[in-house]
């Protein structure tokens, strides 16, 4: 996990959660407009598309669920361009924890670096190219 | 652990970091000539510069009897980039969700 941050958001647990799992709500804050199969995430094995304005398409599947308390999406391994075309992406994992806080609920989010930027796999590489 | 959190990892070690930093002025070094100037035992540089080689951000030639150490730093700017871009773009959805929740907790 690289990504890491942490926020108190003012609300309670329901509502965060909703944020979180409702289409409608998602799309409000996430940067792309979110479609997930039934309008919900309810349950691991969910999917759900991610439109962002430049007609860049993701999808991505929860592998884990636990009601207001836990959400881990995985992106799928490829990505969809304005014109369709289609093209491989490193899978990575979004992670959300909720917890009761005094001021609400406090939210961690952890966001995995995709594989290919691992340093050593870029070592070898430079190594076998020489 | 991810691969790439051992580049992470590797510089959350203020004695690494300096390595590090010594390397990046030197050019190069040898463990004994680390242990000299940092005034750290040759044992502990070596231990350090093993986990430094583990992230790729640095090589080794041989010198001699000793082994050289170079930094590779493609590794950290590339890892650096990443997390600089990705932890930008969470900080814009944050205060998103944060407004969005504000506005309408439902």
């Amino acid at each position: 996990m690289l990504v890491n941050r942490t926020i108190v958001l003012p609300a309670g647990l329901g509502s965060v959660w909703s944020a979180l799992t409702d289409d409608r709500r998602l799309s409000l804050w996430f940067g792309a407009e979110v479609a997930i199969e039934g309008g919900r995430f309810l349950r691991g094995g969910s999917r759900a598309a991610f439109t962002w304005s430049d007609g860049r398409r993701r999808a991505a599947v929860v592998e884990a669920l636990e009601s207001q308390r836990l959400l881990v999406l995985r992106w799928l391994p490829f990505e969809q361009d304005a014109e369709g075309v289609t093209r491989p992406r490193d899978p990575s994992t979004i992670r959300f924890v909720l917890e009761p806080h005094l001021d609400g609920t406090r939210l961690r989010v952890t966001e995995d670096a995709p594989e290919h930027l691992d340093p050593r796999a870029e070592l070898l590489a430079g190594t076998s190219a020489r | 652990m991810s691969s790439i959190d051992h580049v992470f990892t590797a510089l959350s070690d203020p004695t690494r970091r300096e390595v590090i930093e010594r390397l990046s002025v030197t050019g190069g070094a040898s463990a004994t000539e680390l242990s000299e100037q940092m005034t750290v035992s040759r044992q502990a540089i070596v231990k350090h510069l093993h986990a430094l080689n583990d992230a790729g951000l640095v090589s080794t030639e041989p010198a001699g009897r000793q082994k050289r150490y170079r930094l590779t730093p493609k590794p950290m700017g590339q890892a650096m980039t990443w997390m600089t871009a990705v932890g930008a773009e969470w900080d814009n959805r944050l205060d998103a969700l944060r407004r969005t929740i504000t506005d309408d907790p439902a």
